[in-house]
């Protein structure tokens, strides 16, 4: 690759493709969750704007406000929220940990680092979720029931979707739906989902397959696959001029302003090589808090203990 | 091609064991054919033989291998003897996964059987309509577990479940299925008899379409009744299909995967979790694949004990009349 390469992705997108400081392919696409709310469930409640910048998101004490409002005017057997937090989808978790700007794993990426305030603070906000009924109890993460599903059955009034889901959920929902910034708490922040494209170390023609990785990172390339598969582009240019989807292009921005608070130190971690065996520790633990009612502090002791013998 | 050839070298062995016989000068006739019988169905056999070398004994081996090494499936692993069977034996999760293994094949295994039975009974009498009957108990073995599975997922899902509204409608209090411990197994349980129900019929129902008519006349005119009939008579003699069918629950509930995976994945807290989806999650999400294959040579070794035991025990596996 040309030097200078690696300048059009934004750090967050580059720090993913990073294993023991040399990158292992290119970032194709990403993707992030956002809140997406059923507008008439958020009427009822007199909820009656949302934040439309990521500077302007609701704050953790501003999202639990509008989260008691829904409680109080939804019936017993309705929600405010569904997480998409579900099987491996668990690391959506860690959003709410980078909200509180804290870490799972410290800068070496070798030691665990969630036994700390932030990680106490995401641990007690999440499982106030399930105690004060915002979420029904099978939202858990290991449950086999996904968010998206109870949002779209209208059990939910909102829950939190990737870009991917808005051109089923418009084909599929019949009613109307919005989408807004997640909450943030001392940072915004988001999951970094999507896909690296890479081409293998012993290839016959390894200029070609280079060509081949510059060439569907190329702008326009870049620009036609997401707008068309509704994803996320890892480009800054793009980043900086956004993009417009081919359905609800009025949501682009909120998707791409999520993706943006994105860092590259929280981007760094989830990349991990040690990220399947953190992904159970994760399930295990928030599952026991979540709905076994284990203590935060238990909880934040286990993953920490969890993630050490993970990496090690 | 295989087949083939091993019946070539079967005949052309023939022919020099023939030669050497008449050599000897000895009447020959019955030690060659039996000889040549047996040929003839090795020769029969070796297609299904290389078949199960080749998808049953290899893989088996291959995970017996892969049980003693420290491994996420790519690359070589590295050898660590029989540090996952230790792992095991301190895993409390494993403990809680064989338990309900058990548990869930101790309920299964005679409640299926005993339906299965009823039904079979029933639907071999002069029952109107039992055609169609049959048929409606036997189309959830043509459906795929993953698609019951499934329908099980609407039938019990807490908030829009089939189930939990048709309660609320009745002013009862609705069921935790999915949240809730127990009801999540016994969800699992109910779905499992549903979709088993069907295959325990039709294979008794075979067994009694077996039964000769006149044992039932003779035991009549010795004035049994219509329960001392069923229990003197038609269970001892569908005591081979109780015998094919005990086997074959036991080992599909020791295997169940499909059903627990698509319903509650294991939860709530491994409340569901068994011997299958654990080692799934090990070896397909932690990557943890020997350990993954340690819990599925466990999972063999269980079968094939309890196979030997009750083989060697029955007593009523071919019965005559």
């Amino acid at each position: 690759m040309a030097t200078g390469f690696s300048d059009r992705f934004t750090p967050a997108a580059w720090a993913a493709v990073q294993n023991a400081k040399k990158p292992y392919g290119v970032p194709h696409h990403t993707d992030t969750s956002v809140i997406v709310y059923n507008k008439a469930a958020f009427a009822a409640a007199g909820i009656t704007s949302v934040p439309t910048t990521l500077d302007t998101a609701w704050t953790w004490d501003e999202f639990d406000q509008v989260a008691k409002k829904l409680r109080a005017a939804l019936p017993a057997e309705k929600y405010p929220l569904a997480v998409n937090w579900q099987g491996n989808g668990v690391t959506r978790w860690l959003s709410w940990l980078f909200e509180a700007d804290g870490r799972f794993l410290a800068e070496d990426l070798k030691t665990p680092a969630i036994d700390s305030a932030a990680g106490r603070a995401a641990v007690d906000f999440t499982k106030s979720f399930f105690t004060s009924k915002y979420v029904p109890q099978n939202n858990s993460v290991k449950s086999t029931t996904l968010a998206s599903d109870t949002w779209y059955s209208q059990t939910a009034a909102m829950t939190f979707a990737g870009a991917f889901f808005v051109p089923d959920a418009t084909k599929t929902l019949s009613f109307e739906w919005g989408a807004t910034f997640s909450p943030r708490k001392v940072r915004s922040a988001g999951d970094f989902g999507g896909n690296a494209l890479v081409a293998t170390a012993g290839t016959k023609n390894p200029d070609l397959a280079a060509k081949f990785l510059d060439f569907m990172t190329q702008a326009d390339s870049m620009r036609d696959f997401c707008a068309g598969a509704s994803l996320l582009p890892t480009r800054r240019d793009l980043v900086a001029s956004g993009i417009n989807f081919k359905v609800r292009p009025e949501l682009s921005p909120v998707f791409i302003g999520q993706a943006s608070s994105v860092q590259p130190r929280d981007s760094g971690q989830v990349a991990s090589p040690s990220m399947s065996k953190i992904i159970t520790v994760l399930k295990d633990q928030l599952e026991s808090a979540f709905v076994g009612g284990q203590s935060t502090d238990a909880t934040i002791k286990s993953i920490s203990a969890g993630i050490a013998a993970a990496v090690a | 091609m295989t087949g083939m050839s091993s019946a070539s070298t079967a005949l052309r062995k023939r022919a020099a064991y023939g030669t050497a016989t008449a050599d000897g000068g000895k009447p020959s006739r019955r030690p060659t054919r039996r000889y040549r019988e047996s040929l003839v169905g090795y020769a029969f056999l070796t297609p299904t033989l290389i078949l199960l070398g080749v998808f049953v004994l290899l893989p088996l081996v291959g995970a017996v291998v892969i049980s003693l090494q420290k491994t996420n499936g790519f690359g070589a692993g590295t050898f660590t003897g029989l540090e996952n069977y230790a792992r095991l034996v301190r895993d409390p999760v494993f403990w809680r996964s064989t338990l309900n293994t058990a548990l869930f094949t101790a309920i299964v295994t005679p409640v299926s059987m005993l339906l299965g039975l009823g039904v079979a009974v029933l639907l071999n009498s002069v029952l109107p309509a039992r055609g169609l009957f049959r048929s409606i108990l036997i189309v959830p073995m043509a459906i795929s577990g993953v698609a019951t599975a499934l329908i099980g997922t609407l039938v019990f899902d807490q908030n829009n479940g089939v189930l939990d509204k048709m309660l609320r409608s009745l002013g009862l209090p609705a069921i935790q299925w999915q949240s809730g411990s127990t009801a999540a197994f016994v969800s699992v349980v109910l779905v499992t008899l549903w979709w088993r129900v069907g295959f325990n019929m039709l294979i008794y129902l075979a067994g009694l379409q077996g039964i000769n008519p006149y044992l039932y006349e003779a035991a009549r005119l010795d004035g049994a009744n219509g329960w001392q009939q069923f229990r003197y008579l038609t269970v001892p003699m569908v005591g081979p299909s109780s015998f094919f069918l005990l086997i074959m629950n036991v080992i599909y509930s020791f295997q169940v995967f499909d059903i627990v995976f698509v319903m509650t994945g294991g939860g709530p807290q491994n409340a569901t979790s068994v011997l299958v989806t654990y080692a799934y999650d090990n070896g397909f999400v932690t990557r943890d694949q020997g350990y993954a294959a340690a819990i599925g040579v466990v999972l063999l070794l269980a079968t094939m004990t309890f196979t030997a035991v009750r083989w060697r025990s029955s007593r009523n596996r071919d019965p005559v009349e």
